[in-house]
Order: structure tokens, then C-alpha cells, then sequence
């Protein structure tokens, strides 16, 4: 079997920087089996066997809490021959000793790379290596990956890494009922006092394990009263008493091999952070970021680039070329019409998902994956922490709220990063019911150029003012507990163009092979209802609501009806009522709330599907539809009392 | 019977029933110095019923008893937190306080000490007049790191919870005892600033984390 080295180390230490180093130009990335979190693998070259190099997600400690520590623990109680490389943010040393004693813990061939040293140092860290590697009886090596400086020393550690002697004596109970639980199961891929020492820090997982490695019954419940008898001795959950220990051995380390002046240092860029969460500079930043980001993805991504590909290439050549060539190839009308009819699979549904969403999506990645890498994300959460806590949500939930922005049905996968099932349940709610992405909001930003500023305003009032109140109803009616808000805020970085290239590619690739196909299904089914007069029918269905209740013009259940497929199909049709001067200010505002608000796009109903069930995704768009309507209704019935002019 | 002893037996029927035994065989094995026949003269006094097997705190021994252990699990904190007491000396010496405080000193080691919610094994200690009022006159050297001001430091003391997916997160992210935390700011978010990591936090797990004013 081949040998793995897998990196591991707490999030942020930049594990991926030091991998490259490691490693060749061809890597695989891969979801790890049965999840969604990617684990990057290579060969490594400096080995004289021949050996690869995995690495791991991100982890604070060996006893899982999310999906991407699971995967961590997972990879080491892999069966072959393996080396740990543990990469520490040098300057937070201390807290990465706790990972540390874990996985010499795990008797596994073990060695340390204190990386970003040049942080260190410049905020007068000093760290006595020789002490270190002496007490925890393994090699250390410091490193600044990103300049390549420590690597061959680094290299020269793993290939000469052994298990290391340090050990924790943790208490004649615990260290009693180790002993008594080693006795009763087999070997295992790592030492079988980690193993022990998982299960009494109540490690439900690791009970898994040992039954996957065939321990029987009996045997599992000898274990479990070992555990439970040691539980009702002890006034503290065991796990806290294992840390306790842990990291009062930890603190006596730390004191001999760390000194360090805290809060000394200052920078331009740690003064930048500074006033990005500040309760007075933090929001007018927040809204200079907004702008940046509008101006390129919204200016530059869905004005300049979408005109040039829809306008120049597709409107020039491709569509022409096409119907040139189709005309000649297929005489039969119904043929013609299912590739460059007015619902054409090239002329519409190719036209729209490559001219006019792939630019935007694609700037807005780009910008997405900038803010990403710097760091600025986190002070995101600090700043909005509170008004999410209102909808039941907590500052995590910013992240998938702001991947919406750029397209709902990446979000909705990405919700799943929450930690309890109503927050993800909530989250997929308001991502449905009001975040309009950015191909949506790029007509949207058309339209309302045409009316009054006024306009603008009620729009977005009314959109966050029902998504506030739906979740905070949601919150209300949900069963379930809002999670616990504490996150790391990692310093502010300058982020590394290459890196967010890579990122921004892996996405469009995913938009392309996921969204697209649906797109095109999208299309078919509008040109099929169009052929087979369906279309003619619900539009007449819903002309009612649409000329009655909503006071706009019939031909705006068109619109409503592709927005079924695509919010922004849907969009795009009101545009082109506006453009041909059918629709009033007030019209204009009411359409695009009720469009705002409408159901998601097909893609992302399928996404809902997936991961919360059929019958939450559709309880979902009962509510939205009618919703929607009531609130276009009701804003403008009172639009028009109270006279205002758009 | 003396007062003394009375303390004592009231204490330990109500450990006892912390832990969910209230049987009077129950109490007699736990403390061989006590027999039956204590266990009535206490009854005698009105401040246990006997009904069976069971063992009863009546109304009067219930305020009598709650009274001796905060007064004994304040003094545990008061010895550890303050006085840095070692844990092997905590019981005996918490058993001479808790005979000799007052009501009134009580009160204000529990305000100095930032009025604390339990025990440094654990156990609950229950409220005074002081908590409910939530007096802080004497300024408090053990707060909850939710109280101290912007850029003030303190050093964690205890965390009082007993959530147990909390106390994992916060350790591993190297909040627990003997570590000094620096308040960064507090609003709109609370960050706290740990060696050189900046970390945010709710408002209510920062109440939990108990910290000397540094």
C-alpha cells in the first residue's frame, strides 16, 4: 500500500501553501466519500518510495464537531502506512499544542512545521524549537511556505519521522479505565490509547469505527458501561476533564518554549481589520465594499461583458450563423423553432446561460473568492451577527447569504456548513424567498435605472423588511436551537491572485455542469408549453391575478410564468415590457418585488429537494407563491392610495 | 444535638439529594457517624420529615441547608479563585467557613467574587438576597468576561457550563482556565483577543466564561 503524508493543522495555517510545496503539478481534488468537503491529493516527489501527500481540511481538535473534522479524524483511522506533517500557525502556537498532543496522541510517525514564522517574529514571538521538539519528542522544523524558506529541512523531518514518546498521564481514573477498554477491542490504525481516550471524550463516531472493524455487541457494551461508570463519578463531562489535563500540560509547555509581547504590533493591513468591525467605520465600509463589488460585477460583469458576448457574439454571429445553418440543414418549422424560436434551445436558452449569467456569475465568483481570501468575510459575520440573530440565524450564516447573492442554488448547497437543522432549514427559506442572484439583480439594476431613486428604495425596503419578518416568524414556529456563534476572525491578508483564479475556475466549472443542463431543460419545457398551447392557457389562468390584483398588464403573466424556470427569465421579460414602454413606475416596482420574492429557479427547487426533502422544498413554495402575490398586491394597492409617483 | 452536627447531617441530605438518593439508608452508609436516631432528632427539630423510607427536607431544613452549602461553595471558590488554595485543601477548609460566615459576608463574597453559578466541582450554588438583586457595590474580581470594558484583560478563572458541545469549542479554540483574554470590542459583536487571535463570540457564552479583572 502506498504511504500517505497528510498535513493537518487548524484552519488558516495555510496547510494548501506548504502542499503545493510538497507536491507536483498534478493533484486530485476529490469530495472525501460521502461528503461534500474536498480533500486535495498529490505525489510526493521528495520520497525515495513512492508516496503521496493528502491534505486535510482545517480542524481545531480530533473529536469531530462539523463534517470537515469528521473527514480530518477519518483520514487518519485509514488502514496503511502513513506520516503526519502537523502545520501550526507559529505565532498561536499554544493553541495548536492541543492538536498536537492529539495526534502524537495517535502513535503515528509525527512531525511539526511551525509555518508563517516571518508573523511570528514580526509580532516579537520567539519559540525555543530545541525545547519543544525535546519535550514532544519530535522533530520541528519553522517555515515561511509562501517564500519557500524551512521546506528541506521540513522534507528531512518527514522522511525521518518516527511515533513520538511524549505522553499525558491523565489521572488514575481515566488512565484505569483506558487501560480496562484497550483490553477489550483488536488493533486498530492508530494506537489504541487515542482510540480510548475518543471514546471517554464521548466520541459517538468512534464507537462506529470499532463496530465497522467487526467488535461485537457484547463487547461494545462492556465498553460503554466502562464509560458510562466513569461518567457518574465525575461532576464535569469526561471530555473536559481529558482537556483540563491536556491543556494544563499544554500551558506548562507553552511557558518553557513560548515568549511573546501581545498586542504590540501594529500594521496597515491589522488597522484595516481593525475598523472593518468597528461599530463606527464597519458599516460604511460594508457599504464601500458593496459598491466595489456592484461596480465590478454589476457595472463591469453584467453591463460591459454581458453586452459584449450577448450583443457582439452571440447577436452578430452565433445566433445568425446558426439560424443561417439550421435553415439550410432542417426544413421542418417545429425543428427550427425548438433550436432558434423565440423559446430556442441556442437562440434562448444557450443565448441566456452563456451570454448573459456566465459573465455575471463569473465576476461575482471572482469578487466572492477576493473577499474570501482576504478576510474580510468574518468581520461580515461580527457586523451582521445581531440582525441575523433576529431571524433565528447567527453571523455564520453570512456566508451562504452572500454566496446567494451570486447564485441562490450554490448557496443552498452550501448551507449545510450551519450546525443545526433549523438554521439550515431557515437559511434555505430567505435564500428561496428574497435573495435575488446576481444575474436576477442585473436586470433588476436596469430596470430600476429607468424610474426614480424612490423606487430603488421601496424595493429593497419591502424585500428585507418580509425577509426579516418571515424569519423571524420562522424562527418562532421552527422547532430546534440556534447554534452557537463563535468563530476565529483570521488577520487580514492580501489575497494571492493565483489562488482565486483556482477558486473562481472550480466554481464556474461546477455552474456550467450543474446549472446549465437545467437551463436548457428549462427552455425545452417553455417551448414545449408554447407548442402545445399550455402557456396560452395559464396565462390566461393567471391574467386575473396579474391585471386584478397586481394592476399590470396582461402580458406580465408571461413573464411570471418563465419565472417559474428562472427568477431572471422572468426579469428579463418585465425588462423588455418596460423597454417597450408597457409598464408604469409603479408597475415597474411592484413586478420586480413580486418577481423578488417568487418562487426560486427550477435548479435551486432541485437543490431544496436534495438536501432538506421533498416535502419541506414544497411546503417552502406553497408559502412563497401566494406570498409573493399577497405582497405585490398589498404594496401596490397601497402605492397607488397613497398616490406616489415612481 | 449540636448545631454543628445539625449542619452537617442537613448538608449531606441535600448532596444527597442533588445526586437523586433521599432514601435514609442512603444517607446513614454515606456518613457512618450518623444513625437513626439522629435522623429523628432532626426531625424532632422540624427540619426533615420521614415518610417511609424517605428522607424529606421540610421547608425550614430546606432554607437551613441551601444556606450552609452556598456558604461552603463559596468559600471553595473564595479559596481557589482569590487565594489560589490547592484543590486537596478545598474541602476542609470550605467546611470550617462555612459554620462561621454570616449572611451578610456571605453576600459580599459572592458579589466580590462576581456571583458565581457553581462550584469549583460543579455543583450549583444556589442564589442570596445579593444575586437576586444583582448588587455590584464591591467591585467584583472574578466578572463574567461579558462585563469588562473594551480593551480590558482578564484572566479565565472558570467556565460555568455544563454544555457540553461549548466547553469543547471553546477549548479548542484555547479558551479555558489560566489563559488571559483581552476584550477587543463589544459591539456590534464581542471580540475577545486571545495571544494573537482575535475571536467572536455571543454575548451569552461570554456570561459563562468567568475571568479575573486582570
Amino acid at each position: 500500500m502506498k504511504e500517505k503524508i497528510v498535513l493537518i493543522g487548524n484552519p488558516n495555517v495555510g496547510k494548501s501553501v506548504i502542499f503545493a510545496l510538497l507536491t507536483g503539478r498534478y493533484v486530485v481534488v476529490s469530495n472525501y466519500p460521502g461528503t461534500t468537503v474536498e480533500v486535495t491529493t498529490g505525489k510526493a516527489n521528495f520520497m525515495p518510495q513512492d508516496s503521496e501527500v493528502v491534505d486535510s481540511p482545517g480542524v481545531n481538535s480530533l473529536i469531530p464537531q462539523s463534517e470537515d473534522e469528521r473527514v480530518a479524524r477519518d483520514i487518519l483511522l485509514e488502514e496503511g502506512p502513513k506520516r503526519i506533517v502537523h502545520v501550526i500557525d507559529a505565532k498561536n502556537l499554544p493553541k495548536s499544542l492541543l492538536l498536537a498532543v492529539q495526534i502524537i496522541e495517535t502513535g503515528l510517525p509525527v512531525t511539526l512545521c511551525l509555518n508563517m514564522y516571518d508573523e511570528a517574529r514580526q509580532r516579537d514571538v520567539s519559540i525555543d524549537i530545541e525545547r519543544l521538539s525535546e519535550i514532544l519528542d519530535t522533530d520541528c522544523a519553522n517555515t515561511v511556505a509562501t517564500e519557500k524558506v524551512g521546506i528541506q529541512k521540513l522534507i528531512k523531518n518527514i522522511a525521518r519521522s518516527k511515533a513520538s514518546g511524549f505522553r499525558i498521564n491523565y489521572g488514575r481514573d481515566i488512565e484505569d479505565a483506558v487501560e480496562k477498554i484497550s483490553s477489550i477491542f483488536p488493533v486498530f490504525p492508530i494506537s489504541k490509547r487515542a482510540v480510548c481516550l475518543m471514546l471517554l471524550a464521548g466520541d459517538t463516531g468512534m464507537r462506529e469505527h470499532l463496530k465497522e472493524k467487526g467488535l461485537e455487541g457484547n463487547k461494545l457494551n462492556e465498553i460503554d458501561t466502562i464509560v458510562s461508570g466513569l461518567k457518574s463519578r465525575a461532576a464535569k463531562p469526561i471530555s473536559f476533564l481529558i482537556n483540563t489535563i491536556r491543556r494544563n500540560s499544554i500551558n506548562r509547555i507553552s511557558d518553557s518554549v513560548y515568549r511573546h509581547t501581545a498586542g504590540t504590533f501594529q500594521s496597515a493591513l491589522e488597522g484595516i481589520g481593525r475598523l472593518s468591525m468597528s461599530p463606527v467605520f464597519g458599516f460604511p465600509i460594508l457599504l464601500c465594499v458593496l459598491y466595489l463589488v456592484y461596480q465590478f460585477v454589476g457595472v463591469f460583469g453584467a453591463g460591459i461583458s454581458v453586452n459584449f458576448l450577448e450583443e457582439r457574439i452571440f447577436g452578430h454571429y452565433i445566433v445568425p450563423w446558426a439560424e443561417a445553418a439550421i435553415g439550410v440543414i432542417l426544413p421542418f418549422d417545429i425543428a427550427r423553432d425548438l433550436l432558434i424560436g423565440q423559446y430556442g434551445l441556442i437562440s434562448m436558452g444557450l443565448t441566456y446561460s452563456v451570454a448573459i449569467i456566465l459573465p455575471i456569475v463569473g465576476t461575482f465568483f471572482i469578487a466572492f473568492g477576493i473577499l474570501e481570501d482576504s478576510g474580510y468575510l468574518p468581520r461580515l459575520s461580527i457586523m451582521l451577527n445581531r440582525i441575523f440573530k433576529k431571524v433565528g440565524l447567527n453571523g455564520r450564516a453570512v456566508l451562504p447569504m452572500v454566496l446567494g447573492l451570486g447564485c441562490d442554488t450554490m448557496a443552498t448547497l452550501v448551507t449545510r456548513t450551519l450546525d443545526t437543522n433549523k438554521e439550515r432549514t431557515i437559511a434555505t427559506l430567505l435564500l428561496a424567498l428574497g435573495i435575488p442572484c446576481s444575474a436576477q439583480l442585473g436586470v433588476i439594476f436596469g430596470m430600476l435605472s429607468g424610474i426614480s431613486v424612490k423606487g430603488t428604495f421601496i424595493l429593497f425596503g419591502v424585500i428585507i423588511s418580509q425577509m426579516i419578518l418571515v424569519g423571524y416568524v420562522a424562527s418562532k414556529i421552527l422547532p430546534g436551537e440556534r447554534s452557537d456563534f463563535i468563530i476565529e476572525i483570521p488577520p487580514i491578508r492580501i489575497p494571492k491572485i493565483s489562488n482565486v483564479i483556482i477558486k473562481t475556475l472550480m466554481r464556474i466549472k461546477w455552474f456550467l455542469k450543474e446549472a446549465v443542463p437545467l437551463f436548457m431543460l428549462g427552455t425545452f419545457i417553455l417551448f414545449i408549453s408554447d407548442k402545445t398551447g399550455i402557456l396560452l392557457i395559464i396565462e390566461k389562468a393567471a391574467s386575473p391575478v396579474v391585471t386584478g390584483l397586481l394592476s399590470l398588464p396582461s402580458k406580465a403573466s408571461e413573464a411570471f410564468i418563465i419565472g417559474f424556470l428562472r427568477r431572471d427569465f422572468g426579469a428579463a421579460g418585465l425588462y423588455q415590457l418596460q423597454r417597450a414602454g408597457e409598464l408604469s413606475g409603479i408597475q415597474v416596482v411592484v413586478s420586480l418585488v413580486v418577481i423578488t420574492l417568487f418562487v426560486p429557479c427550477i435548479a435551486n427547487f432541485f437543490v431544496m429537494i436534495k438536501e432538506r426533502g421533498l416535502k419541506t422544498a414544497l411546503a417552502m413554495v406553497a408559502f412563497i407563491f401566494p406570498f409573493a402575490v399577497i405582497v405585490g398586491a398589498v404594496l401596490n394597492f397601497i402605492l397607488r392610495g397613497v398616490g406616489v409617483r415612481l | 444535638m449540636e448545631n454543628g452536627n445539625i449542619d452537617e447531617m442537613l448538608e449531606l441530605i441535600w448532596t444527597e439529594e442533588e445526586s437523586g438518593r433521599r432514601r435514609v439508608n442512603d444517607i446513614l452508609n454515606a456518613d457512618k457517624s450518623f444513625d437513626r436516631d439522629s435522623l429523628e432528632g432532626l426531625s424532632g427539630k422540624g427540619y426533615v420529615k420521614l415518610e417511609g423510607e424517605d428522607i424529606i427536607l421540610t421547608p425550614a431544613g430546606r432554607a437551613k441547608a441551601s444556606n450552609i452549602i452556598r456558604n461552603h461553595r463559596l468559600a471553595e471558590r473564595l479559596l481557589k479563585d482569590v487565594l489560589e488554595v490547592k484543590t486537596v485543601e478545598l474541602e476542609t477548609q470550605a467546611c470550617e467557613f462555612e459554620h462561621i460566615l454570616s449572611s451578610e459576608v456571605a453576600d459580599a463574597i459572592c458579589t466580590l467574587l462576581g456571583h458565581p453559578k457553581e462550584c469549583p466541582h460543579g455543583r450549583k450554588i444556589s442564589q442570596g438576597a445579593c444575586c437576586k438583586k444583582a448588587v455590584k457595590e464591591v467591585s467584583s474580581v472574578i466578572v463574567p468576561l461579558a462585563d469588562l470594558r473594551s480593551s480590558q484583560s482578564g484572566k479565565v478563572a472558570y467556565i460555568a457550563t455544563t454544555h457540553h458541545a461549548r466547553l469543547d469549542r471553546l477549548t479548542s479554540l484555547g479558551i479555558f482556565p489560566g489563559v488571559t483574554i483581552r476584550v477587543h470590542q463589544k459591539v456590534p459583536t464581542l471580540v475577545v483577543q486571545l495571544d494573537h487571535m482575535q475571536i467572536a463570540l455571543d454575548k451569552d457564552i461570554a456570561e459563562d466564561i468567568f475571568v479575573r479583572r486582570g
